[in-house]
């Protein structure tokens, strides 16, 4: 039992917080009483949600990387490049900065956050203890790092717009693109659909409610008793 | 633009609204959206933030006049967006040959060469997202500032909620930086006001954003809530005994300390509810 925080949880109080007003609503309402957003207690079906986004972001993660994401075409010539490609060529350039932004915006981000969401779904929906605060960490970079990815479309977009020179040179925009881009919206919206909330829920908080509870209603009678004290010395005080 | 904005908070000093606009999330209880445990914000100094103990979110950073700042931020942003969308945004030339691009272009390309679906995408996180949300805070701001309710303030709250995750303004200066050094091996590339102006545009979108504070704005659009009935009547029983207070500071000053004592529970409550 945790005894950092007096109040207990929103949940155990009987109580929805909203997300986008932080009003705290009273158990059983279905739309915010302030900004009349939907709430829920915790996201429904929070878990088997973010999976499904992030299946689907695994599978477009294939043709993300096997088709190419750009096509040059220099004096007639025709080359299509793929992603890690592209970062290969820039590194056999010697531009090791632009190939390595690229090969972390493009590879590693995307891997890590795919790999992130799903460790949080496991350990949220297996029954055993992890050390929560690290799994919140992991959460947050989760969320954080997401839409960094989109660096390499935004490359191919000023690049097909800026490099239109017809067959002298000019660059044109391959199937890979768009397959990369869903990758990022998919685990975006995965990262979206996770309930942080799931993964402190597993701390014992279960025994502590109805303790809290007691508590505050000696407080308030404590108080009560206090003010129905005072008040009548004050009125007294002043009737004469 | 800031300039203005402080001029007017100048003026205001003494309005009773701009007092509430000082106010904040301070003293307010809430749920850490991160993992829910129950919490009082305490009232913040300067350079301090509000971190959930329990998670380590924060809740909360101070600042002294968030609302304002981040209409003038707002302001001075959508200025410079429509500005780097109207003049070149880069050159390119090789071989005697130029071509210049705007930034709508970074899209508009990509429908041209049939990807229809990619070009919308970008279009709306550099250019539709990022000023939907300067409007909004705008708007909000503007109805805030008037002390008059909006009937949209939900619906704007709302979009602006579900738009901030899609802004990637900063994410696209990135993605120039990147392409402009990959083309400068090709050919000589020139950097058009466009270009600077979006620069300028991204720093002040990241200013208004973060100077705005979410609590400070759901905090007054809860006081500008129409009132029920019962509330009505609450008011105006206040307003009476403000009234009454006025006159009688010219009197005896024990009846005043009396009066205050009464009241003030009283509007507390008012403000609350």
């Amino acid at each position: 039992v945790n005894r950092a925080y007096p109040e207990g949880t929103a949940a155990s109080q009987g109580l929805i917080a909203c997300h986008v007003c932080a009003n705290l609503n009273s158990n059983g309402v279905s739309h915010c009483e302030l900004c009349g957003r939907r709430v829920f207690g915790r996201k429904p079906q929070s878990i088997q949600r973010t999976l499904a986004l992030l299946i689907t972001a695994c599978v477009l993660y294939i043709p993300a990387n096997v088709l190419p994401i750009m096509e040059t075409i220099q004096l007639g010539r025709q080359t299509s490049s793929t992603i890690v490609g592209g970062a290969i060529t820039l590194w056999e350039h010697g531009s090791y900065p632009i190939a390595i932004i690229i090969l972390i915006a493009s590879v590693v981000v995307p891997v890590l956050k795919i790999s992130a969401v799903f460790t949080l779904c496991w350990m949220v929906a297996n029954k055993r203890q992890y050390p929560l605060p690290q799994l919140h960490k992991v959460y947050g970079y989760a969320e954080l790092i997401g839409k960094w990815s989109m660096v390499d479309i935004f490359v191919v977009a000023l690049l097909v717009a800026l490099v239109q020179l017809g067959n002298l040179m000019s660059i044109r925009p391959g199937p890979g693109a768009l397959a990369f881009s869903g990758v990022v919206m998919f685990t975006m919206l995965a990262a979206r659909a996770f309930d942080p909330r799931l993964i402190w829920d597993k701390e014992a908080f279960e025994q502590q409610p109805l303790a809290v509870a007691a508590h505050i209603e000696n407080e308030l009678e404590v108080e009560s008793e206090v003010e129905s004290e005072v008040e009548p010395e004050v009125e007294d005080k002043f009737k004469p | 633009l800031l300039v203005i904005a402080k001029g007017i908070r100048a003026v205001q000093t003494h309005n009773h609204s701009h007092q509430l606009l000082t106010l904040g999330g301070q003293g307010r209880r809430l749920a850490c959206p991160e993992c829910d445990v129950l919490l009082t914000l305490p009232p913040l100094q300067k350079r301090e933030k509000a971190m959930c103990p329990r998670c380590g979110h924060t809740l909360l950073r101070h600042r002294a006049n968030g609302l304002l700042d981040s209409m003038a931020y707002s302001l001075a942003a959508l200025v410079l967006l429509s500005w780097s969308l109207y003049y070149p945004f880069l050159g390119f030339s090789t071989q005697g040959q130029v071509k210049t691009m705007s930034l709508l272009e970074a899209g508009s390309s990509l429908v041209s060469s049939h990807e229809y679906i990619l070009g919308a995408m970008v279009i709306f996180f550099i250019i539709v997202a990022p000023a939907l949300l300067l409007i909004t805070v705008l708007v909000l701001g503007l109805s805030v500032q008037r002390g008059r309710p909006s009937k949209f303030a939900p619906v704007l709250g709302h979009t602006f909620y579900e738009i901030s995750h899609w802004n990637m303004v900063e994410v696209f200066v990135v993605g120039v930086l990147v392409s402009l050094s990959k083309i400068a091996t090709m050919a000589t590339v020139e950097i058009g006001t466009g270009f600077w102006s979006f620069v300028g545009f991204s720093l002040c979108m990241l200013l208004a954003v973060n100077s705005l504070d979410r609590h400070e704005l759901w905090h007054h659009v809860r006081l500008m809530k129409p009132l029920s009935p019962a509330e009505l009547l609450a008011a105006r029983a206040l307003s009476a005994d403000e009234g009454q207070l006025d006159i009688e500071e010219s009197g005896i000053e024990e009846t005043d300390i009396q009066e205050n004592n009464h009241n003030k529970p009283d509007r507390t409550a008012a403000e609350t509810s």
